[in-house]
């Protein structure tokens, strides 16, 4: 069976939507700055990791976009950019979208709500109610694309981007479509960062120290977005991808993870880890010393943060870019889900001799 | 809901070990974000807030379900809104006849939620009187709640074990309508596309098809596009919208009316389209008013259509 390729990347995060200058910045050990967002119901602040405002106004007035939030911008930009790097356009024929979610549009779904039991259900927008639909983005995008095919939105958590590039490749690789672009995109809220301080998964300092051990102290919300366009050719093969497997009780996570790793076979050189510095953490520690002792570890949440939807395929783009750079010759993704499945992905350069 | 229908449904299944689980939903555990903001907003202390959050992910009913029935599998969530539930079943069929997997449970679910509740009466898309698909009078839709779960399988492997089938998947369609969020275009291109995507896929003509169990939400502009593409593309087939006795719920529709659809074929019946007043003259279809009515079915149609402009059908033939 042919492997599915990776042809195209596009990436938008707190360091910009350039993926070179992105991955140069991780490599320094640069960390993106904290900006502030404001509970509306409390004084509470919570720092988090913002994309530049500047660097994501391509798409705002465009018609379609222009009432839609950052969510579908930062997908439009990510999408948009992943498709011209594949050397395709939007009249290239037979493209799909597989969009991954997790929260969705929540700033309009906090309004929405926060209007109807304040002032009433009489009062709530039309305007609004669309956008709180989890497929709201990647019909964006897909519109952007003058797509009339497929278009598919897998919600889930931080490593819901692995099972968009799993059904993705699915669709590309049973012939269903020529190209598939696979988008994650996440928005910050305040209500997103209250409901993980409340999980414990986050953290009021000012950083996120992945792999920390028993110091493990939480995590930095972030936001973003990352695209990858698949093809039956391209630079970058997809070598071993997991759908993943689910874990129960907390205390499962790191067996799933080994099972994982285990079964994506060779080892890679290189691994994106999951990693934010959350209890999870000692899970994907574990795992990856037991089954890929020898590959070195690169945490791009230490810089970016947990941008939670769009996280795990931050890393799939960070990872394929690596290969393009000629950094190492096969790289692997390994991500722990907060309450769902471990999954894992592996890369390779095209061509490489088994 | 979730737990039942899937419980039904690996019961149903036997020996067999599915390797995937597709589910749709629209809104996931939304009433627990609800609960979760009004604790804040009220200053109230929450019993187990954790809890609360992750409840409210879309994922975590099909863990529960998976654990409730004993079986460890990877999950998707497609969240395609209303054609979601039909999307799930689709795309299981399309990972099977490629041989990507031998086995998938698959299905639809949603629960009211206040938020969903009021959005769709802030679109004017909901009434307090019956729901009347493809009616003259229709004034728009009912939400309901509910779930189901197929076990799909490959048919030679479902034959070597003795299974008990009862239908087959022959053909899925979807397209992508951009024209609005919440508005199909009005020439029905979204659901004609969908349909003649899912006959071609099946290699089935249009008079080959005895029944359609249409998305018929009773909305204006789903029944005006829907009646439309039907009536262009099919010859007097028979139409009905199971939404009149059930509501629309949503995620769980196409999944549920996929079930509805199978059970038609097996026990030979077109199910009714209920409340019906007077049929919209527009459409050149055999709508099935208020009665059921026998009939030797051989293949089915089961159309859903969702916000974003997702469409999708699929075709199911009697064993």
């Amino acid at each position: 069976m042919n492997t599915v390729k990776i042809s195209g990347l596009g990436m938008v995060s707190p360091f910009g939507t350039d993926v070179g200058d992105t991955w140069r910045r991780i490599s320094a050990g640069e960390r993106a700055p904290l900006s502030q967002l404001t509970s509306t119901l409390s004084s509470r602040t919570f720092p988090y990791l913002a994309v530049p405002r500047e660097s994501v106004r391509e798409y705002e007035r465009h018609p379609r976009l222009r009432r839609s939030s950052e969510i579908s911008h930062y997908a439009a930009i990510a999408g948009m950019k992943a498709l011209h790097d594949a050397g395709l356009d939007e009249k290239t024929g037979r493209i799909g979208v597989v969009f991954g979610i997790s929260s969705g549009g929540v700033r309009y779904t906090t309004r929405f709500y926060h209007d109807i039991i304040s002032t009433g259900a009489g009062t709530a927008s039309p305007l609004l109610f669309p956008e709180t639909v989890y497929n709201a983005p990647a019909s964006h995008l897909a519109a952007l694309l003058g797509l009339d095919g497929m278009s598919y939105t897998l919600v889930g958590d931080s490593m819901v981007g692995l099972s968009a590039l799993s059904l993705g490749a699915d669709l590309v690789g049973t012939g269903q479509l020529d190209h598939c672009v696979v988008v994650a995109s996440e928005e910050a809220e305040w209500i997103l960062c209250e409901a993980f301080r409340r999980s414990r998964f986050f953290t009021n300092s000012d950083e996120t120290k992945p792999f920390g051990g028993p110091g493990n102290r939480g995590t930095v919300f972030s936001e973003g977005a990352a695209a990858v366009v698949l093809s039956r050719s391209g630079s970058i093969e997809i070598a071993g991808l997991h759908r993943g497997i689910p874990y129960f009780k907390s205390a499962s996570a790191g067996v799933a993870m080994r099972s994982v790793l285990s079964e994506l076979g060779e080892p890679p050189d290189v691994v994106l880890t999951g990693a934010n510095g959350t209890r999870l953490d000692d899970a994907e520690a574990a795992a990856l010393r037991a089954i890929w002792p020898a590959a070195e570890t690169i945490h791009c949440k230490a810089a970016l943060g947990e941008s939670v939807g769009a996280g795990a395929l931050q890393q799939t783009v960070l990872a394929a870019h690596l290969l393009r750079e000629n950094g190492c010759e096969r790289a692997g993704i390994s991500a722990i889900g907060y309450n769902t499945l471990a999954a894992g992905a592996i890369l390779q350069k095209r061509g490489r001799p088994e | 809901m979730l737990i039942a229908a899937m419980a039904e449904a690996v019961a149903d299944m036997g020996n067999a070990l599915p390797e995937l689980c597709i589910v749709g939903t629209t809104s996931g555990g939304m009433t627990f974000g609800e609960k979760f903001y009004r604790a804040i907003r009220d200053g109230k202390k929450m019993d187990s807030p954790a809890t609360a959050v992750a409840n409210y992910t879309p994922q975590k009913p099909v863990l529960d379900a998976l654990e409730a029935v004993g079986r460890t599998m990877p999950i998707q969530i497609i969240a395609n809104a209303c054609a979601t539930g039909t999307n799930a079943i689709g795309h299981a069929f399309s990972l099977i006849k490629a041989g990507r997997c031998q086995s998938i449970l698959c299905g639809g679910y949603d629960a009211l939620s206040e938020l969903v509740y009021v959005g769709f009466d802030s679109l004017q898309a909901s009434t307090a009187e019956k729901i009347r698909p493809f009616d003259a009078h229709r004034t728009g839709l009912v939400l309901g709640e509910g779930a189901a779960v197929l076990a799909l399988e490959n048919w030679d492997a479902a034959e070597r074990r003795g299974a008990n089938i009862v239908g087959e998947i022959i053909g899925y369609g979807v397209s992508t309508d951009t024209f609005n969020l919440t508005q199909p275009h009005p020439s029905g291109i979204g659901p004609k596309l969908a349909m003649q995507r899912a006959l071609d896929s099946a290699n089935v003509t249009p008079d080959q098809v005895d029944y359609i169990n249409a998305h018929g939400t009773a909305t204006h502009f789903n029944d005006a596009t829907e009646g439309l593409a039907i009536s262009e593309i099919f010859n007097r087939v028979p139409v009905s919208s199971t939404k009149s006795m059930m509501g629309h719920s949503l995620g769980a529709a196409g999944a549920i009316e996929a079930a509805f659809s199978l059970l038609a074929l097996e026990h030979g019946f077109i199910p009714p389209n209920i409340n019906s007043l007077e049929p919209d003259p527009q459409n050149a279809f055999d709508l099935v008013a208020n009665t059921s009515r026998p009939a030797n079915l051989r293949r089915v149609l089961s159309n859903s259509f969702g916000f974003g402009g997702t469409n999708a059908a699929i075709l199911l033939q009697r064993n």
